[in-house]
């Protein structure tokens, strides 16, 4: 093995919320409330089923063989070569999807707190802490990510509950003005973020109870509902159709908060979510990238990966995207209709395959 | 990276011989047990010895045969020596000559079972142990003629009498702190801990000084992995002199290149055998009343023994203060140097007044300040720990007037700086056993504060907590229980629960016997039906 | 390898510590805290006039000792430019240090600009990572530069000042508190017509201003008063709302929190009676009947009787408190009226009719939103407003001389 580690359910729960929120509460509200404005919300709830039922489809694969990864299984239910190569698109998943959340990190840093330092900087930060966090292993990321993410959770309540007194009600209605069909074009881009527990098809021979994936899976994605569901309502009802024009909303509630001309702009808060949520969630997806790298190249070892895939990482991130609007429209359209089959449309195929071979691999 | 360097560092530096030197090498090969002959057998303990000044040979005839008493001075009990041996062996010597009290056949056999009346008699055969035995605080007894010898053990020599500890004082709890000989320490713990299966095992380390230390748990709660690793660990020390547990500690962390310790350190007796309670192996070493606890995790260090005695809700809030403190201690001056020279805008107006109209004409900037300010006071507080009190005084008032106030009134350095350096000095003595990690943080974090604001403290923040994920001591996640997280144990970490809440011992350590009370319910008045059925917590 | 990979490391660490160092630092003694902006058209063609009042933190505390005039603890730069970030920019070579703007209250916008297009004001605030959208808009009757250069009250730093009364300026019914968060909402809404807070400056008095000359010879002094509000459509302005229309289109939108209600007394006109309001609620309820809107605007007041001259009326007979309330929802009404018919001269729908109608009609809306230009100033506006008088205060009757 590889990775020699085990983590708790409780702990794969974390990873699965830590992989999907910091960036999908910074980003989705304005990407959301363009297509299903004040019923935008209506959006999020959908999309967590979409979740839901992705997740239970890569549950279900996973749990088939539940002491191998997708690279390693891959090949069983496909063929050598398909395998080799199935495994290849992940790893290629993995890291594009992390070149994108890197530059996005970065690029809120810049233009929001610190807009005269360069990029590079707060990536090679950046990567220098998810770079030692995965030289420790899988074990050590889950127990950093089972301290911050109640730090992140516990912030960003604070910062709703702080809004509060700038919230109007009446920013929500009229209630389904243009119909259902914007609500439903709302699910799109965010199910490329609700996928992302793909992850878990790299993570979950790891768990010390395989078996119970699913529900795992199912509670972090529930979660991330939550609060999403949550920032999106604060947003809206803050923010009205502004929503749609800001960039990062959530940074900027934090802005609007004042109490008592005491408590004024939380955005340190913000930046420390930002700052280690992302941190986690840039680990996740470059550990999955470099353990499948491992495997597929049948290494011992996967730490001599570690420095190599980095550097990639941090370059990738800087030179595939020219400008913020350039990466913003990524998300918008051409990451959706790529990346969502991979994340939830090839784990289901594999999953069907498997049935119809009954492929029990690696059962004990 | 550092860890490379140090291993290169060691490499270079010639293998230590492996063998221990034992008193018996000291003795010519070939010559290592005793000849029978007692001039023979004195003249070569006296050489072995160097005919050291405080080495006492008295010799005396023993009825009718020719013995010797072998001893150091000052480190036995003369007063046992004169009553249970001398005055035993050379007036109530008749019946060591009756036929009917043979019982063995060796004179020394029959010393040893019918004339001295001390507890601790050992027969010596060779050389080195009887050596071991004079140099161990005893006394050596030989005979003319016989080849085997006793040993007494009957030490008495100037100790510490039991006092208060200085670096845990408590207000309430017990005062007494252990001493410089092991063997008071031993029964301080032995007197707490009445229990059979309390086990002392005793361990030399140290090729020259042969330190007594030992390994101390409770059969049935320790984890007996554990304490096969503390032997192991143990034996491997390959050091001449032990002079204090810290030379044993460097050798038998798990981290040795972590700023944060994984051994702990008390001389607090109470602690020792809460720990042991809670499964922990604790560490005895002669020669000094620090004894060290193994597994140590992050948040002991915030957790006092007074807080067990004293009410449960304010042990609970005195643990929450302790966790802030250690957070200001170590963040605060970063957070001064991000919010001053990068983020000022997250300060309430009038603050940010107040702080812009003192920085104003101040010569260095916010890091410098408070870099500047911190080295002068880690400069003092180690002056104040050095100097004798009188002169302590003359230090911090030195250091107070002169430093604080008057660098402020010449505009050197501004007001808010000197409130965030004493804020962050009086912070660091609130967590003591962190206090070595807390400077290095509380510097490096600054450093990363002033390089790239609130972004270098974020990220200074997240690298120590993987180092700290990272760690184990002893096979026990050193962020335990926070991560891996452990709903039962985390009654007793930010809060202390009332005992009867707390029937679970420490899941992460004490592993076989997981309770430690039994009728586990709030105390409830006469009669009430709770008190009856006893039921769980739940 | 270890090696190598150690050097690795080091070179890409190095260049994070030592390269960010240099950027986005500024000592807080190196910033000038900026307290207020004002924007005006400059007299070059094409170019504005930025105007910031610095603060100096330094002279809060010593301002004390000075004496005579208003304590004063700041310094005014005015500078030009293309647009506001670059006259913010070229300010910055009359100030010698770097300005800072996160710290700003209030956004002064001169009436001639405002007049002409708001929106180079606006949108640097929502851009730009330091400033506050949360800052208070007000529109100068004249120059913003005249009023960031006029001492204001108490308050040694004078936008503050400013911004301070904008906000019990508005408590009070005098003028709204604008926020530029609040303005930008309106005018993405495509019906409601923003408004923003307006402000003048007004002399002290003449002989005052004759005696203090010789020492002032710049400006006889004046003072800044709040009050009243400046009506948009989209960026530009197109009127001002008085006092008293100003009052009229807060109780609409329910943003009074006290201030006084004057009416004449019952049976001697020439004596008054002044209200306090305590509490003040406002809901705006669109009504669509047979494809004709109307609207109706609910107040709920609730006050004490806080003055009344002697001796005017006697609130121990029954029925008298009756009265006063009625007298005092008459006034409220009357408010409002001027406020709606001032609001249909300018066609400009200040209140949020349009929107509470969006909210309720969505299926409606959608032909309403087109023509609701030529809908409003004819649209039904009903008033259902609800007076009380809760307490006398801690008298009955007023003393009443011995006749």
């Amino acid at each position: 093995m590889l990775e020699d580690g085990k983590i708790s359910g409780r702990q794969a729960a974390f990873l699965i919320i830590s992989t999907i929120l910091p960036t999908s509460i910074m980003l989705l509200p304005g990407i959301i409330y363009q297509e299903a404005a004040q019923d935008s919300w209506m959006s999020i709830i959908l999309v967590t089923f979409f979740g839901m039922a992705a997740g239970l489809v890569i549950a279900a694969l996973g749990m088939r063989f539940p002491d191998k990864t997708i690279v390693q299984y891959a090949g069983l239910l496909t063929g050598r070569v398909l395998g080799k190569a199935i495994g290849l698109l992940y790893i290629v998943f993995f890291i594009y999807i992390n070149t994108f959340v890197i530059r996005q990190f970065g690029e809120l840093l810049v233009t929001m707190f610190m807009p005269e330092t360069p990029l590079l900087v707060f990536l090679i930060g950046l990567m220098m802490a998810s770079a030692y966090s995965i030289r420790c292993g899988l074990e050590v990321l889950a127990r950093v990510n089972e301290i911050v993410l109640p730090v992140v959770l516990g912030l960003l309540l604070l910062i709703v509950l702080l809004i509060i007194p700038e919230m109007q009600a009446q920013k929500l209605t009229p209630v389904l003005e243009k119909g259902i069909v914007p609500v439903l074009r709302g699910i799109y881009y965010p199910a490329l973020f609700f996928a992302e527990t793909a992850v878990m098809l790299m993570i979950i021979p790891f768990l010390n109870r395989p078996r119970k994936a699913g529900g795992i899976i199912l509670k972090g994605i529930v979660t991330v509902g939550l609060f999403q569901l949550l920032t999106m309502l604060a947003t809206i009802m803050v923010f009205g159709p502004r929503t749609a024009r800001i960039q990062f909303p959530v940074l900027i509630l934090a802005r609007q908060i004042s109490i008592a001309e005491l408590i004024e702009r939380a955005e340190p808060f913000v930046m420390l979510i930002w700052v280690l949520g992302g941190f986690v969630k840039v680990a996740v997806f470059y550990y999955c990238a470099v353990l499948g790298t491992a495997q597929l190249l049948n290494l011992k070892d996967y730490k001599s990966l570690v420095l190599p895939t980095g550097v990639l990482l941090t370059v990738l991130s800087v030179l595939l995207w020219g400008d913020v609007l350039e990466l913003t429209r990524q998300i918008t359209k051409l990451l959706p209709p790529v990346f969502i089959p991979i994340e939830a449309g090839l784990p289901l195929l594999l999953l069907v395959l498997a049935r119809l071979r009954g492929n029990r691999g690696g059962g004990r | 990276m550092s860890r490379s360097i140090f291993r290169k560092l060691l490499s270079m530096k010639p293998k230590p011989d492996n063998k221990r030197v034992s008193p018996a090498r000291a003795v010519p090969a070939g010559r290592d047990k005793l000849s029978g002959e007692l001039a023979a057998d004195l003249d070569m303990l006296r050489n072995v010895l160097g005919n050291s000044m405080d080495l006492v040979i008295r010799e005396f005839m023993l009825c009718d045969t020719r013995a010797a008493l072998v001893y150091i001075n000052g480190i036995i009990d003369k007063e046992a020596l004169r009553e249970n041996v001398l005055r035993a062996l050379m007036v109530d010597t008749k019946m060591v000559n009756t036929p009917g009290y043979s019982s063995g056949n060796s004179l020394a056999a029959r010393v040893k079972e019918n004339v001295l009346s001390i507890a601790n008699v050992k027969e010596a055969v060779e050389i080195g142990s009887i050596l071991e035995g004079i140099l161990g605080a005893g006394i050596a007894l030989l005979f003319e003629g016989d080849h085997t010898a006793l040993t007494l053990k009957l030490p008495a020599f100037e100790t510490r009498s039991v006092g208060e500890p200085q670096t845990e004082s408590v207000v309430r709890g017990p005062r007494e702190g252990f001493v410089e000989y092991l063997y008071t320490n031993l029964s301080m713990l032995r007197r707490k801990i009445k229990s059979p299966d309390l086990r002392l095992e005793r361990m030399q380390v140290g090729r020259v000084t042969g330190t007594d230390v030992c390994v101390a748990y409770i059969k049935g709660i320790a984890n007996p992995k554990i304490v096969e690793e503390v032997k192991k660990r143990l034996e491997r020390i390959e050091l001449d002199g032990v002079l204090e547990s810290g030379y044993i500690e460097e050798f038998i962390e798990d981290a040795p290149f972590s700023i944060f310790p994984t051994v702990g350190n008390t001389e607090k007796p109470d602690r020792v055998a809460a720990q042991l309670l809670e499964g922990r192996v604790a560490i005895f070493t002669d020669g000094t009343p620090f004894v060290l606890t193994v597994p140590y995790l992050f948040l002991e260090s915030v957790q006092a023994s007074e807080d067990y005695y004293s009410r449960h809700f304010s042990s609970s809030l005195f643990r929450s203060l302790r966790i802030l403190a250690l957070i200001l201690t170590t963040e605060l001056p970063a957070l001064y140097v991000a919010i001053s020279s990068f983020n000022p805008e997250i300060l309430p107006t009038p603050l940010l007044l107040t702080m812009a109209s003192s920085r104003e004409g101040v010569p260095l900037p916010a890091i410098g300040e408070v870099l500047v300010m911190g080295v002068i006071f880690e400069v003092l507080r180690e002056a104040g720990v050095r100097l004798p009190r009188p002169v302590g005084q003359a230090v911090s008032i030195v250091g107070a007037l002169v430093l604080g106030d008057a660098a402020v009134s010449a505009g050197l350095v501004s007001a808010p700086a000197v409130i965030v350096t004493a804020l962050t000095g009086i912070a660091s003595f609130v967590v003591p056993s962190q206090s070595d990690a807390q400077i290095f943080i509380r510097f490096c974090f600054t450093i990363m504060a002033g390089f790239a604001g609130f972004f270098g403290l974020f990220l200074g923040f997240a690298l120590i907590l993987i180092h700290l994920a990272s760690l184990r001591s002893y096979g026990t996640p050193y962020l335990s229980p926070l991560a891996p997280f452990s709903k039962g144990d985390l009654r007793d970490t930010f809060t202390r629960f009332p005992w009867w809440a707390m029937g679970g011992r420490p899941r992460v350590i004490g592993w076989r016997n997981p309770r430690r009370a039994g009728n586990v319910s709030p105390p409830a008045p006469p009669g009430d039906k709770r008190n009856s059925r006893g039921e769980g917590d739940g | 390898m270890k090696r190598k990979t150690l050097t690795l490391i080091i070179s890409l660490a190095l260049p994070f510590f030592l390269a960010s160092g240099c950027w986005n630092k500024v000592e807080l003694d190196q910033r000038a805290i900026v307290a207020g902006f004002g924007l005006d058209k400059a007299r070059e063609e094409g170019r504005l006039k930025v105007t910031v009042q610095v603060a100096k933190p330094g002279e809060i505390k010593a301002g004390a000792k000075s004496e005579g005039g208003a304590p004063s603890a700041v310094t005014v730069f005015t500078g030009t430019g293309y647009t506001f970030f670059d006259g913010l920019r070229n300010l910055a070579m009359v100030t010698g240090k770097k300005l800072f703007l996160s710290e700003a209250k209030i956004l002064v916008v001169g009436e001639e600009l405002a007049r002409d297009d708001i929106g180079k004001a606006t949108d640097l605030y929502e851009r730009d990572a330091e400033p506050s959208t949360r800052n208070y808009l007000l529109i100068a009757r004249g120059e913003a530069e005249e009023v960031l250069e006029t001492e204001m009250g108490l308050e040694k730093i004078w936008a503050y000042g400013i911004g301070n009364t904008v906000k019990a300026m508005s408590a009070h019914g005098k003028a709204p508190a604008i926020e530029i968060a609040d303005f930008l909402e309106a005018v993405e809404s495509k019906t409601t017509a923003p408004v923003a807070t307006a402000v003048r400056l007004v002399s002290k008095g003449e002989e005052k201003g004759e005696i203090t000359a010789g020492e002032n010879k710049a400006r006889p002094p004046k003072e800044i008063k709040v009050s009243g509000a400046a009506v948009f459509r989209n960026y530009k302005m197109t009127g001002w709302l008085d006092e008293r229309e100003t009052r009229g289109l807060l109780w609409v939108t329910g943003k009074i929190k006290s201030g006084i209600i004057v009416v004449p007394a019952p049976g001697d006109d020439s004596r008054l009676v002044a209200f306090e309001i305590i509490r003040a609620k406002a809901d705006i309820k669109p009504e669509m009947k047979d494809g004709n809107l109307t609207i109706t605007v609910e107040v709920e007041e609730e006050g004490n009787l806080g003055e009344e001259q002697p001796d005017s009326v006697d609130v121990t007979v029954p029925g008298v408190l009756r009265e006063l309330e009625k007298r005092k929802k008459e006034a409220i009404e009357k408010e409002i009226l001027a406020a709606v018919s001032r609001s249909r001269e300018l066609n400009a729908d200040i209140f949020g009719f349009g929107e509470a109608v969006h909210r309720k009609y969505p299926g409606e809306w959608k032909q309403l939103e087109a023509g609701w230009d030529e809908i409003y100033p004819t649209l039904e506006v009903n008033l259902a407003v609800d007076a009380r008088i809760r307490r006398t205060g801690k008298i009955t009757k007023p003393a009443e001389p011995r006749s």
